[in-house]
């Protein structure tokens, strides 16, 4: 009943080769006392992975390792083939976006495309770097300080930057945090963009949506272990066969329960002690249909729907329980 | 290395540090000034104990060093820039050595000017016979040099690197290598008095246990390489934020 073996969907898309970009063999790393990432296996190749789960889950570091900016604790990784650590030359080939905001503010976003160009040996840097400002569509702004830049802004040419060497796997950390809806809508298009073109993307969030939006095969990682790898339609199936506790908040909580009640997609109701109606439903695209039809049709009027137990912690309860 | 090292030299020349080193590096020059204005007898034993040992090689040039070299990856390390050249396939040790010629390239101007220069204010008047201020000088650039090694890998080693390097500026460099003679063959400052003495042989002649200059000059170029090498080491071994 209970394990910690991870939940496997279908394999993820073998690259031209058929060997992993990225081979992630039993690597654990710790800090101290403190475990950040256990026994961890899985393989990466061509198209786009998302590396899904909460914060302190231990996405970033096992991303550190796999670049070479940290060691690990055991097992082996191979990037290409070989060994990040302390292997330069590698970085031919990858791009990485890290999470920390990292840009020298003094410098205009087209020096600081340019620069990372140069750093990469590219031959005509100024070149590629206006091709890069161009992708990520800040022509505008190129001219102008960085440290002048909103913070989607500076993810934005922090991206120019990293595809602006061409790389073939391109390694993102929280890629769209700090990014409003419409840049979010844009970074996630030019991501697609950047996987069809044959490269190898992996990138981490703590928000399913987001990865749903991007990736195919997704690698959820809780607690530092990995809890289900695979294609995402699959594992979000399973998810969703398991029953959710949805809080509504209405302007009256129980005319409302008493019509969901009868509803095939809810299994029970309760109120919670601020009398705000509590939902347990193993259909929640159903519910979420479903209720504000309902509340309209009642003259009830919806201040908040959230749910109570989407976190990745739950999630993970869930899969380690079927 | 030609980029690593023009982005460095605008790290390190930010208002507050070049205001700091032209503030450090007027004391020597206004306590020369002084001295001459007011026609105080100053004797050749004088400047070198007090301006040039005391004064620059003792205060002015490690802290104005200290200042710029402990900045040269600490600054990078902590504000997370530093992926922006490890994650790149220039080698550690070319970043290592544009970072370090940075490094020198603006804490040397400082210490150099301030000491020439006053050399020169007092060793202009009638008080001090003086010789061609270019022993100095090459003392002065053998201690930037050498102190930049060691405070850049300081730097890379400790987010506290400045207070790491007050302490070893004033202990070991101050307090220590001037009693105990022993550490004299440890004491970068001593290094720099054995090259001014080597080279003219008027400076500190009255001076204790100089350091010979193949000895002193030997001592400079092997800490310097030492350091030079564990800044590499550590830049490929350290997990870098």
């Amino acid at each position: 009943m209970t394990t910690n073996a991870p939940v496997t969907a279908s394999a993820a898309p073998a690259s031209p080769d058929g060997a992993p970009v990225i081979d992630v063999n039993h690597v654990s790393r710790w800090f101290g006392n403190v475990v950040a990432v256990s026994d961890v296996s899985f393989q990466v190749r061509q198209g786009i992975t998302g590396l899904l789960g909460p914060n302190g889950a231990g996405k970033t570091t096992l991303l550190r390792m796999m670049v070479g900016l940290a060691a690990t604790s055991d097992g082996t990784l191979r990037t290409f083939g070989e060994d990040p650590r302390d292997n330069p030359a590698l970085y031919r080939r990858i791009g990485v976006m890290a999470e920390h905001e990292s840009v020298y503010g003094f410098l205009t976003g087209r020096q600081y495309v340019t620069f990372a160009a140069k750093m990469r040996g590219v031959t005509n840097a100024s070149g590629a770097a206006e091709q890069a400002i161009k992708a990520v569509d800040l022509v505008s702004a190129q001219d102008r300080r960085m440290d002048t830049y909103s913070r989607g802004m500076r993810q934005r040419m922090r991206l120019a930057a990293t595809i602006v060497h061409d790389p073939e796997l391109l390694i993102l950390d929280e890629p769209l945090s700090g990014a409003d809806p419409r840049q979010r809508v844009e970074f996630q298009s030019l991501l697609k963009d950047l996987g069809r073109g044959g490269r190898t993307i992996v990138v981490s969030s703590h928000i399913l949506e987001e990865v749903e939006q991007l990736a195919d095969t997704v690698l959820l990682i809780i607690n530092g272990k990995l809890a289900a790898s695979g294609n995402y339609r699959a594992i979000r199936a399973a998810l969703d066969e398991r029953p959710y506790h949805v809080r509504v908040v209405c302007s009256d909580p129980r005319a409302l329960g008493s019509w969901l009640v009868r509803l095939k997609a809810v299994d029970a109701i309760s109120f919670d002690p601020g009398g705000a109606l509590v939902v347990l439903s193993s259909n929640v695209a159903a519910l979420q249909r479903a209720l504000p039809l309902h509340a309209k049709e009642l003259g009830v009027r919806l201040t908040r729907v959230e749910p109570l137990d989407d976190s990745l912690e739950s999630v993970f309860a869930y899969l380690v329980e079927r | 290395m030609t980029d690593i090292f023009v982005l460095s030299i605008r790290q390190l020349t930010g208002k507050w540090r070049v205001l700091i080193m032209l503030g450090l590096g007027a004391l020597p020059v206004i306590n020369a000034v002084v001295s001459a204005a007011f026609n105080d007898p100053v004797s050749a034993t004088q400047v070198d104990a007090v301006l040039i040992n005391g004064m620059l090689l003792s205060a002015v040039l490690p802290l104005i060093v200290l200042s710029v070299s402990s900045a040269a990856f600490a600054n990078e390390v902590e504000d997370r820039t530093l992926s922006n050249l490890t994650l790149t396939p220039v080698p550690r040790s070319t970043v290592v050595a544009a970072k370090l010629l940075a490094a020198i390239a603006v804490g040397l101007p400082a210490p150099l000017v301030s000491g020439v220069a006053s050399y020169l204010i007092l060793t202009s008047g009638n008080t001090v016979s003086g010789g061609s201020p270019y022993a100095l000088a090459t003392g002065v650039v053998a201690g930037v040099v050498v102190y930049s090694a060691v405070f850049v890998w300081a730097g890379l080693m400790t987010g506290r690197a400045l207070w790491a390097g007050l302490l070893y500026v004033f202990l070991w460099e101050g307090l220590f290598s001037s009693f105990v003679s022993g550490v004299r063959y440890m004491s970068i400052r001593q290094y720099a008095v054995g090259i001014i003495h080597g080279i003219d042989k008027s400076r500190f002649e009255d001076t204790l246990n100089v350091l010979s200059l193949p000895v002193a000059a030997g001592m400079a170029l092997v800490v310097f390489a030492v350091f030079v090498v564990l800044s590499v080491r550590r830049l490929r071994a350290m997990d870098v934020p």
